[in-house]
C-alpha cells in the first residue's frame, strides 16, 4: 500500500470563455474514499468530474489521477428510448478491453451479468432499458462503472431519482470499492447523504469552499458559504431552500 | 399466377433493378437504424439533396454518377460536421446552410447544360430501367462497405449514439466516428440514387428502420429487420411498377411506407405484432 493520492488537482482552473467554471480548485483524493462532491448548480461539479477524467482541459493549473477512471455520466430522458438492454450497457464498460472490432468475450458477459447481480438487476438483464424506473436505470449505469474496473470511479448526480433499494444498493457498492482501495468521487444535492455516507465530502462553489470529514466541510458557515445563504438549520438537520435545489 | 412473379425476369433490366432495390434496402436498412435512433433524418434529407450538384458534374463529364455523389456526399458531411464543432453554429444551421448550397449549385450546373436537362431530371427522381452493370458493381460495394463498417464498429456506434459522454468518457474518439457514421449514411443513399432517386432515398433511410424500431427492443434485430423490409419492399414496389407501370421509386416508397402503417396500425388497435418485454 502507498499514501500517494489517488487523485490531484491543483489549481485547477477551466473557463468557458468569460465564465470560470471553475477557479483554483486544488483537491486531494486518498486511495480508498468515499468523497462527496456538494455543491449548489452551476458550482462545477460536473465540470470538475470532466477534468478528472481528461475530457475537458484545464484553462489553467493541473490534474493527475494515478490509474484508471470511470464514469457514471447523467443521461438525458431521450437515451433511455435506445434498444440496448441492462446487460447490453453494463457489457459497455468492458468495450475498451475489449477494444476495437472486437466482440466481447464470455469472461467480460460474466463480469457484466456479476455486476448487475452485485446492483440488484439480475432479474431485469433482459430489459429494454427505457422500460426501467429511474433508479433502476440509474443502478444499471452503476454496474456498467463497476465492469470498467477502475482505481477511481466519478459518479456524476447518480441518486437523483433514486429509490430506496437503489440507495441501499449504492451505499453497499461504495463501501465495497472503498474497501478496495479505490476512491469514489460522488457529485449530489443530498447534504444528508453526503454526511451519512461518505468519508470526505468536497464542497464546491466555482472554488473549493471546504474539503474534509462531512461533519467539518457540512457545517452552517461553509454551507452559508456555498449557496449564498440559501441552508437552514431545521431541529439540528441542514435543509436546503427550495430555489437552490434543482435535481435533474 | 405465378407468372406475375416469373415473367418480368426475362427482362435484364428487371433482373438488374430487382439487384439494385435490394441493395438499396439492405444499405438503407441498415444505416437508417442509426438515422431514426440518432434524429438524424434531417441530416439524411441534408445528405440526399447535397450530392446532387456531384451527380450533374459526373454525368456532364461522362463519369459515375455514383461515384459522383459519393465524393460530393463525403465532402459535405465532413463540412457539416466540421462547421457544427464549435459552438457558434449549431448542427442544424451548419445542414441548412451546407444543403441548400450544395442543391443550388446543382441547379445552377444544370441550367448551364440544357442538353442533359432531361437525363438528370431522371436522376432525382430514379430510373430503374437505367440500371447498368457498372452501377450494380459500384452498388454492391458500396453496400459491402457500409453494412460490413457497421457490423465491424457496432458496439462503439451504438455507444456513441446511447451515451456521448460515456463514450468521450472512454477516450473513443467520438468525432470521427460521427464522421464515419456519415460517410457510411452517404454510402447508402449512392447505393439507392439509381433505383429510388435523390429525392426520395430519405425515405428508405428512415422508413423501414422506424418499422423495424416498432417490432424489436434489440439494436442488431431492429438492423436486421431493417434490411428485410427494405429489400422487401424494394422487390413488391419493383413488381408493383412493372405490372401497374408507375415510377419505380414512388411504388417502392409507399409499399415501405404501407408496411409501418400496417404495423402501426396493428400495434395501436389490436395490440399486435409488440416486442416481447424480456
Amino acid at each position: 500500500m502507498t499514501d500517494r493520492p489517488r487523485a490531484v488537482a491543483d489549481e485547477l482552473t477551466v473557463a468557458f470563455g468569460d465564465r470560470r467554471a471553475l477557479d483554483r480548485v486544488s483537491i486531494e483524493l486518498p486511495r480508498g474514499a468515499v468523497v462527496g462532491l456538494i455543491g449548489p448548480n452551476a458550482a462545477g461539479k460536473t465540470t470538475l468530474l470532466r477534468a478528472l477524467l481528461g475530457t475537458v482541459r484545464p484553462t489553467s493549473g493541473t490534474v493527475a489521477v494515478d490509474g484508471t477512471a470511470g464514469f457514471l455520466p447523467q443521461l438525458g430522458p431521450g437515451g433511455w428510448d435506445f434498444p440496448l438492454s441492462a446487460a447490453d450497457i453494463a457489457l459497455q464498460g468492458a468495450y475498451r478491453r475489449t477494444g476495437w472490432l472486437r466482440r466481447p468475450s464470455a469472461a467480460e458477459r460474466d463480469r457484466a451479468a456479476a455486476a448487475l447481480a452485485a446492483v440488484g438487476m439480475e432479474g431485469h438483464a433482459r430489459r429494454q432499458v427505457g422500460q426501467l424506473s429511474a433508479g433502476q436505470r440509474q443502478r444499471v449505469l452503476l454496474a456498467r462503472a463497476l465492469v470498467q474496473e477502475a482505481d477511481l470511479l466519478l459518479l456524476d448526480e447518480p441518486l437523483s431519482g433514486a429509490d430506496a433499494p437503489t440507495e441501499a444498493a449504492f451505499a453497499g457498492i461504495l463501501g465495497r470499492l472503498r474497501d478496495e482501495g479505490r476512491t469514489v468521487l460522488v457529485s449530489s444535492h443530498d447534504l444528508a447523504w453526503a454526511s451519512a455516507r461518505c468519508d470526505l465530502v468536497c464542497l464546491l462553489s466555482g472554488r473549493v469552499v471546504a474539503f474534509g470529514p462531512p461533519a467539518e466541510a457540512l457545517d452552517a458557515r461553509c454551507l452559508a458559504a456555498a449557496y449564498g445563504g440559501q441552508v437552514a438549520d431545521v431541529g439540528g438537520v441542514l435543509v436546503l431552500a427550495p430555489e437552490g435545489h434543482h435535481a435533474h | 399466377m405465378l407468372h406475375y412473379l416469373t415473367d418480368p425476369l426475362q427482362y435484364t433490366f428487371m433482373q438488374r433493378a430487382l439487384v439494385a432495390v435490394v441493395l438499396t434496402g439492405l444499405a438503407c436498412g441498415v444505416l437508417g437504424s442509426y438515422v431514426v435512433l440518432r434524429g438524424l433524418a434531417f441530416i439524411g434529407d441534408a445528405l440526399t439533396h447535397a450530392v446532387f450538384p456531384g451527380v450533374v458534374l459526373a454525368f456532364a463529364a461522362g463519369l459515375s454518377v455514383l461515384l459522383g455523389a459519393l465524393a460530393v456526399g463525403i465532402v459535405t458531411a465532413a463540412g457539416i460536421a466540421v462547421l457544427s464543432r464549435g459552438r457558434r453554429v449549431s448542427e442544424d444551421t451548419a445542414i441548412g446552410i451546407l444543403f441548400a448550397a450544395m442543391f443550388a449549385l446543382g441547379v445552377v450546373l444544370v441550367s448551364s447544360l440544357a442538353a442533359y436537362q432531361k437525363d438528370v431530371a431522371e436522376l432525382l427522381f430514379g430510373n430503374i430501367l437505367g440500371v447498368s452493370r457498372a452501377d450494380l458493381v459500384l452498388a454492391g460495394v458500396a453496400t459491402a462497405v457500409a453494412v460490413g463498417a457497421v457490423a465491424l464498429l457496432n458496439k462503439e456506434l451504438a455507444l456513441v449514439a446511447f451515451d456521448r459522454e460515456m463514450a468521450e468518457a472512454m477516450r473513443y474518439p467520438v468525432f470521427v466516428l460521427d464522421l464515419v457514421l456519415l460517410g457510411l449514411i452517404t454510402l447508402a443513399i449512392v447505393v439507392s440514387l439509381r433505383a429510388i432517386g435523390n429525392i426520395l432515398v430519405l425515405a428508405m433511410l428512415v422508413t423501414p428502420a422506424a418499422t423495424a424500431r416498432l417490432l424489436t427492443d434489440r439494436l442488431v434485430t431492429m438492423q436486421a429487420v431493417a434490411a428485410g423490409i427494405g429489400a422487401a419492399s424494394g422487390i413488391a414496389g419493383l413488381y408493383i411498377s412493372f405490372w401497374w407501370n408507375v415510377a419505380s421509386g414512388g411504388a417502392v416508397v409507399l409499399t415501405a411506407t404501407a408496411v409501418f402503417f400496417a404495423v402501426f396500425l396493428a400495434q395501436t388497435t389490436v395490440g399486435a405484432l409488440r416486442p416481447a418485454s424480456g
